[in-house]
């Protein structure tokens, strides 16, 4: 798909969170898409469209190889909070996708940099909303786990 | 919805069956990256202009 499109996918996120006012970084991951500077209302948010290398570090397992499941586009938005303690870990495990890791070595990757503090922790609560037409997850869509 | 809760369970969101309509931790149970999604029916939702979409 297009990285074009994935911004799209990215901008139309963004849209559904209709009277938000979303911020959308760019990225300078290759195929890795995000709209930008989408400014619709009050309340600030990140939106992307997330690709399989989103897929969970640990658990469920099954789930950990979707990180090569090149059919996977996940728009997503960010509330204020998630962009400075979530999305740092999605672009650490976005890198080592690309650059070829197993979801194992992704695994240790994680939890090297979160022990020495290469990550953010995790101290509160943030929140995200997925709502796009367009979304596929893969198996997990398949069984409704997001919708 | 999704919401990123450090450290939760399955359990303390009421245990319910992964894909369920309810909400249920979907990632990283127990983890820093925990994640509890929390399903929307599609038809609540508000169009751009107000209406259903």
């Amino acid at each position: 798909m297009p990285s074009r499109t994935l911004g799209l996918l990215a901008a139309l996120a963004l849209i559904c969170g209709a009277g938000l006012h979303a911020q959308v970084p760019t990225y300078p991951f290759r195929d890795y898409s995000m709209a930008r500077d989408a400014e619709l209302a009050l309340v600030r948010t990140t939106c992307l469209a997330m690709r399989a290398w989103s897929a969970p570090t640990y658990t469920p397992n099954q789930f950990r190889d979707f990180s090569y499941d090149a059919t996977i586009r996940a728009p997503i938005c960010f509330d204020p909070i998630a962009p400075r303690t979530v999305l740092p870990y999605y672009e650490l495990r976005s890198t080592l996708g690309m650059a070829g890791k197993t979801p194992v070595q992704i695994a240790d990757a994680v939890a090297s940099a979160y022990a020495t503090g290469a990550l953010p922790k995790r101290e509160g609560v943030s929140f995200a909303y997925m709502w796009s037409a367009e979304q596929h997850l893969g198996q997990a869509s398949v069984i409704g786990a997001r919708i | 919805m999704t919401v990123f809760a450090p450290y939760y369970t399955n359990a303390m969101v009421g245990g319910n069956a992964f894909g369920s309509p309810l909400p249920q931790l979907s990632d990283d149970a127990g983890t820093p990256f925990a994640v509890v999604v929390i399903p929307v029916d599609p038809a609540l939702a508000v169009g751009v202009n107000g209406g259903k979409p």
